[in-house]
C-alpha cells in the first residue's frame, strides 16, 4: 500500500468516526514505515479538519464533531507519546484561548481548543469570563505566539478590542497573533479592532492559525 | 520686506537662504559644509556667507523670522549619544517587561518604578506613590541631567504623570518630560523610549539654540528663532528646546515644504537627491505626509508624528566601487569627491596619474584619507600614526594597506572612519557628472584621472563607465522610488511590496521592445526633485515612470526655503469611548477624564475646551491668527453579516491648530 492510500484510509476513519477502524489504519501505516508525524500532519488532523468543514455545512451535529475531535486528540496523544522518548514531535507553537470577561459561552471556544490541540497546537485553555488582566498575566508567563478570543454576545464583542488595545499599551502586541471568533463576529469586524485573523468556524481556525505561523517565521 | 531667514543643516551641506514672502523669492542662498560633530559652525558660516552676500539689499532688522531646520536630534538617536536621564515608570508591568526583554529598548540604565498608572478606560489602577516618586527624585537629581516620566495608560489619564512631572519640577530644576506632552497614543514601551530620547536630547538642542540666537545678535538680527519639526512644521525656540524629539527627521521634511512650495504643486513626489542619501516624500494636499505608525529612526520606533520618508543611502557622494567580483557598487559608504579633495589638495593629481601608470590593480586605488574632525580623546598607536601621517596631506589609501602592516593599518582607519576622526576620499556620481561634462564643478583633472584608473580595471572606456556609474545611480533612484509608491497589497509580508519593486525596475530597464508582454507604469502625480545636481539623474526616471519632472528654480536650496514655509501646525487627538456597558461615555482629554450621558453632549463639550486649549499650544508654539478644525472619526463595529446593526467603539476628535509665526 502506498502512503497515499494509508493517508487516505485513516483519513476516511476519521471522517466516519471509527475508533476501531482508526487503530487498525494507524497499525497498518506505522507498520508500512509511515512517519507519525506524518500520520498526525497528513492524516488524522486533515480528517478533522474535513469533520469540521462538514459540521459547518451542517451535514453532521455537533455531538459527533466533538466524538471526532475526541477520538483525533487521542490518537494524537498515543503517536506522540509512543514515539517521544526517540524523538518528540515539535509542537507548532503555544496557542491561548478564552472567551471574554462577561460571556460564559463556552461550546465554539472548547471545539476551537479540541481542534488546535489535535492540529499541533500548545493548547492552553484560559476557559470563559476572563478579565483583560488574567489574560495578559498568562501571556506574561507563556509567551504564546497566538491569541483566541471568543465571544458570542454582541455585548461583550467591545471587550475582544479592548485585550487588543491593551495588549498595544503593554507593548506585546507585535509578539503575538490574535484570532477572533464568535457566532456574532465578522471579518469587517476583526478587522475594525486590529485583530491578525478571524475564523468562522473551528477547522478554518486552524487554517489561520497555519497561515499566521507561517507569515511568522518568513 | 517680510524677509525670513532659513537654515537647513543636512548630512553634507547646511544651506542658508534670505527668502522674501511677498515676492515669493529666494534673495540670497548660501551653502556651507556641515560640521557633524559641531553643528553650530556650519550654522554660524551659512549665516555669514548668506547675510555678508547681500548686504547692500537689506538690513539684519527687515528679518522678521529665523527658523532652523537641524539634524542634531537625527544624529543623536542614530548614534546613540545625549545626557544622563532617570527614567520613571508609573504602574509598568515590570514582570512582563522583564519577560519580553523590554528593559534593554529604553535607551537608559536608570529606570525606577513607581506604583500607580491607569486602565484603558482611565480608571486608577492603583493610587500614585507620591512618596516613592519624591524620593527617587531627591535620591537621583544629582546624577542626572533630565527626569522622563511615564504612566501605564497615561494618555488616556495623564494624571500621574502629571503629578510626578510636577513633583519634580518642584524638587528639582533639572529639565522634566511627561509621555503625554509628546503623543496620544497608546503603546507604553514606545512612549517610555521616546519620552527618554526626548529628556536626553534637551540639552544639546538647548544649547544649539543659545549658540544660534548668538550669532543672530551679532548680525543684528532681532526675530524669532523657530525650529522645524519632523513633520515639517515650526515651533518656537522654547518649545523645540522642551521637545527636542520632535525635530528628528526635519530635514525631509523642511526638504518635501520647500519643494511644494517653490513649484506650487499641493499633490507630488519629492525627491531629494543630496550627498550623502536621497529622500523621498509624498507632498498632499501641500503638506507632507506623516508616518502614521511613528517615525522609525535608527532602529528604534517613537511615537514622534514625522514625515513618512523613504532614504536611500545613495547620492551624489556616495562611493563608487566593486565588489571582489569586479560589480559596480554605488554606496550607502559617503565620501569627499576626488574633484572636491582636488580643489585644496592638487598634488593628488600627481598620486592618481601614478596609480594609473602601473600595470597591477591593487585595492585602495583611486581612494585617500584626509583629517576629520579634531581630536578630543586618547587613541591607539596605530592611529596615532595614520593621523599623523594625513595632517599635512591626503594619504594615498593604497600605499598604506598593501604592505606588511597593511592588515594592522586598515584596522585601525576602519576605527578612525567610524569615528568620524578620517574621512575617506574617492571617486563618487558627481565625479562621474564632472567628467562627462554635464557640471563643471571643482578639480575636474581629478576626477578624470580616478575614472580613469577605475575604468581600466574593468576594461571599459572612460566614457563608458562613467556613463554606467550615473545609469546605475539612475536605477536605484528608480527603484527606490518604486518601493516608496506601490501601495502594499493587503495581508502580504513588507517584503512582497519590496519584491514586486525590484521585478518592476528589472523589467523596465530590459529593452521593451524585444519582451513579448509590453510594460508601462504611470505614476500619478508629479515628481519635485530637488538638491544639486538632480536633473542628470531624475530625468530618465521621471521618463520611465510616466509622469512630469519639475525642478524648482533654487532647487538646490529647497530644504531652507522650507525650513521658513511650514507655518505653525499643532496636532492633538482625543478619544471619548463607552463606560459602564455603553451606557455613559468617557472623555479622555489632556486635562483627565469627563463623563458625559450622551455621545453628542460629549462632543460638543470637547470641541468647545480643545478649541481654546489648541488655540492656546499654538500660541505657546509661537503662531497667531491661529485656525482651529476638528475631524471626528466614529468608530463602530458591525457584526452578524449583511445585519445594519453596530456597536459604539469610539469616537476619535482630532484637532488641527494652524497659525502664521508670530513676528
Amino acid at each position: 500500500m502506498s502512503t497515499n492510500e494509508n493517508l487516505s484510509r485513516i483519513i476516511e476513519a476519521v471522517i466516519k468516526i471509527d475508533a476501531g477502524l482508526l487503530d487498525t489504519t494507524i497499525d497498518d501505516a506505522l507498520q508500512a514505515g509511515l512517519d507519525p508525524l506524518m500520520i498526525v500532519n497528513e492524516g488524522v488532523t486533515v480528517g478533522l479538519r474535513q469533520v469540521g468543514d462538514l459540521f459547518a455545512e451542517e451535514e453532521i451535529f455537533l455531538p459527533e464533531l466533538v466524538q471526532a475531535g475526541r477520538l483525533v486528540s487521542k490518537a494524537v496523544e498515543n503517536l506522540t507519546s509512543a514515539f517521544s522518548e526517540e524523538k518528540t514531535i515539535a509542537k507548532k507553537g503555544t496557542f491561548l484561548i478564552a472567551t471574554v470577561k462577561g460571556d460564559v459561552h463556552d461550546i465554539g471556544k472548547n471545539l476551537v481548543s479540541l481542534i488546535m490541540a489535535a492540529s499541533g497546537y500548545d493548547v492552553v485553555d484560559l476557559g470563559t469570563d476572563v478579565s483583560t488582566d488574567d489574560i495578559v498575566e498568562k501571556i506574561t508567563e507563556l509567551n504564546p505566539q497566538l491569541l483566541g478570543l471568543s465571544s458570542l454576545l454582541s455585548t461583550t464583542m467591545p471587550a475582544q478590542r479592548e485585550v487588543i488595545q491593551t495588549l498595544i499599551e503593554a507593548g506585546v502586541r507585535d509578539h503575538l497573533h490574535v484570532i477572533v471568533g464568535g457566532a456574532p463576529v465578522t471579518q469587517a469586524w476583526a478587522q475594525e479592532i486590529g485583530a491578525d485573523g478571524y475564523a468562522e468556524n473551528a477547522s478554518q481556525a486552524v487554517l489561520e492559525a497555519d497561515l499566521l505561523m507561517k507569515q511568522m517565521t518568513a | 520686506m517680510s524677509i525670513s531667514l532659513g537654515i537647513d543643516t543636512g548630512g553634507t551641506y547646511t544651506d542658508a537662504v534670505l527668502f522674501d514672502h511677498a515676492s515669493n523669492s529666494v534673495l540670497s542662498s548660501a551653502k556651507a559644509l556641515t560640521t557633524r560633530y559641531d553643528l553650530f559652525s556650519g550654522i554660524s558660516n551659512a549665516i555669514t556667507t548668506v547675510c555678508n552676500q547681500n548686504k547692500t539689499a537689506f538690513r539684519g532688522n527687515e528679518i522678521t523670522l529665523v527658523s532652523l531646520s537641524t539634524t542634531l536630534a537625527t544624529n543623536a538617536v542614530t548614534e546613540g549619544y545625549g545626557s544622563k536621564v532617570c527614567l520613571i515608570l508609573i504602574g509598568y508591568n515590570k514582570k512582563m517587561m522583564d519577560k519580553y526583554g523590554f528593559q534593554k529598548k529604553l535607551e537608559t540604565d536608570d529606570i525606577v518604578h513607581i506604583s500607580g498608572g491607569h486602565t484603558l478606560k482611565g480608571d486608577e489602577i492603583a493610587p500614585l506613590d507620591e512618596e516613592a516618586v519624591r524620593k527617587v527624585i531627591l535620591a537621583k537629581y544629582k546624577e542626572v541631567e533630565a527626569f522622563a516620566i511615564s504612566g501605564y495608560f497615561g494618555t488616556r489619564n495623564p494624571a500621574h504623570e502629571k503629578r510626578a512631572g510636577e513633583l519634580a519640577e518642584k524638587l528639582t530644576d533639572l529639565p522634566v518630560t511627561c509621555g503625554h506632552e509628546l503623543t496620544t497614543r497608546l503603546n507604553s514601551i514606545q512612549r517610555a523610549v521616546t519620552v527618554t530620547l526626548n529628556a536626553r536630547l534637551i540639552p544639546f538642542l538647548h544649547n544649539l539654540i543659545a549658540d544660534v540666537e548668538r550669532t543672530l545678535v551679532e548680525y543684528d538680527i532681532d526675530a524669532p528663532l523657530m525650529v522645524v519639526r519632523g513633520d515639517g512644521s515650526m515651533v518656537n525656540s522654547e518649545w523645540a528646546a522642551r521637545h527636542p524629539i520632535e525635530t528628528i527627521i526635519s530635514g525631509p521634511a523642511a526638504s518635501a515644504v520647500g519643494a511644494a512650495h517653490l513649484t506650487g504643486y499641493q499633490d507630488a513626489l519629492v525627491v531629494d537627491v543630496g550627498g550623502t542619501t536621497t529622500d523621498i516624500a509624498f507632498i498632499d494636499k501641500g503638506r507632507p505626509r506623516l508616518n502614521t505608525e511613528g517615525a522609525f529612526i535608527g532602529g528604534r520606533r517613537t511615537l514622534v508624528e514625522a514625515v513618512d520618508v523613504h532614504t536611500v543611502g545613495r547620492g551624489g557622494d556616495s562611493h563608487v566601487d566593486f565588489s571582489r567580483d569586479k560589480k559596480l557598487t554605488i554606496g550607502p559608504k559617503r565620501v569627499v569627491p576626488l574633484s572636491l579633495l582636488g580643489v585644496d589638495h592638487p598634488e593628488i593629481l600627481k598620486t592618481l596619474r601614478r596609480q594609473r601608470a602601473a600595470d597591477i590593480w591593487e585595492y585602495g586605488m583611486s581612494q585617500f584619507l584626509v583629517s576629520g574632525r579634531s581630536l578630543n580623546n586618547r587613541i591607539g598607536n596605530e592611529e596615532s600614526a595614520v593621523l599623523e601621517a594625513i595632517k599635512v596631506a591626503p594619504m594615498p589609501l593604497q600605499a598604506k594597506i598593501n604592505d606588511r602592516d597593511g592588515f594592522f593599518r586598515m584596522a585601525a582607519m576602519q576605527r578612525l572612519e567610524s569615528r568620524g576622526l578620517i574621512l575617506r576620499s574617492g571617486f563618487t556620481p558627481t565625479d562621474a557628472l564632472n567628467v562627462l561634462g554635464i557640471i563643471q564643478k571643482w578639480n575636474v583633472e581629478a576626477a578624470r584621472s580616478g575614472a580613469e584608473i577605475l575604468a581600466a580595471y574593468v576594461g571599459m572606456s572612460v566614457t563608458v563607465f562613467c556613463n554606467l556609474v550615473i545609469q546605475r545611480v539612475e536605477e536605484e533612484l528608480l527603484l527606490a522610488i518604486l518601493e516608496k509608491v506601490i501601495d502594499s497589497p493587503d495581508h502580504q509580508p513588507p517584503k512582497a511590496k519590496q519584491d514586486l519593486a525590484f521585478y518592476l525596475s528589472e523589467w523596465l530597464k530590459s529593452d521593451a521592445e524585444t519582451r513579448e508582454l509590453g510594460c508601462t507604469l504611470t505614476l500619478r502625480r508629479p515628481i519635485i526633485t530637488i538638491g544639486a545636481p538632480v536633473k542628470s539623474y531624475m530625468k530618465p526616471v521621471a521618463k520611465n515612470l510616466n509622469t512630469n519632472l519639475i525642478i524648482p528654480e533654487h532647487a538646490e536650496v529647497a530644504n531652507a526655503v522650507g525650513a521658513v514655509c511650514g507655518g505653525i501646525v499643532q496636532r492633538r487627538k482625543v478619544i471619548i469611548g463607552a463606560i459602564d456597558g455603553a451606557r455613559e461615555y468617557r472623555a479622555h482629554l489632556p486635562d483627565g477624564v469627563h463623563d458625559f450621558l450622551d455621545l453628542e453632549e460629549a462632543v460638543s463639550y470637547v470641541h468647545r475646551t480643545m478649541s481654546l486649549y489648541m488655540k492656546a499650544l499654538a500660541e505657546k508654539a509661537g503662531a497667531e491668527k491661529v485656525v482651529v478644525q476638528m475631524k471626528r472619526l466614529d468608530h463602530t463595529g458591525r457584526f452578524v453579516a449583511g445585519s445594519n446593526e453596530t456597536i459604539f467603539l469610539d469616537t476619535e476628535l482630532v484637532f488641527t491648530a494652524a497659525g502664521r509665526p508670530a513676528c
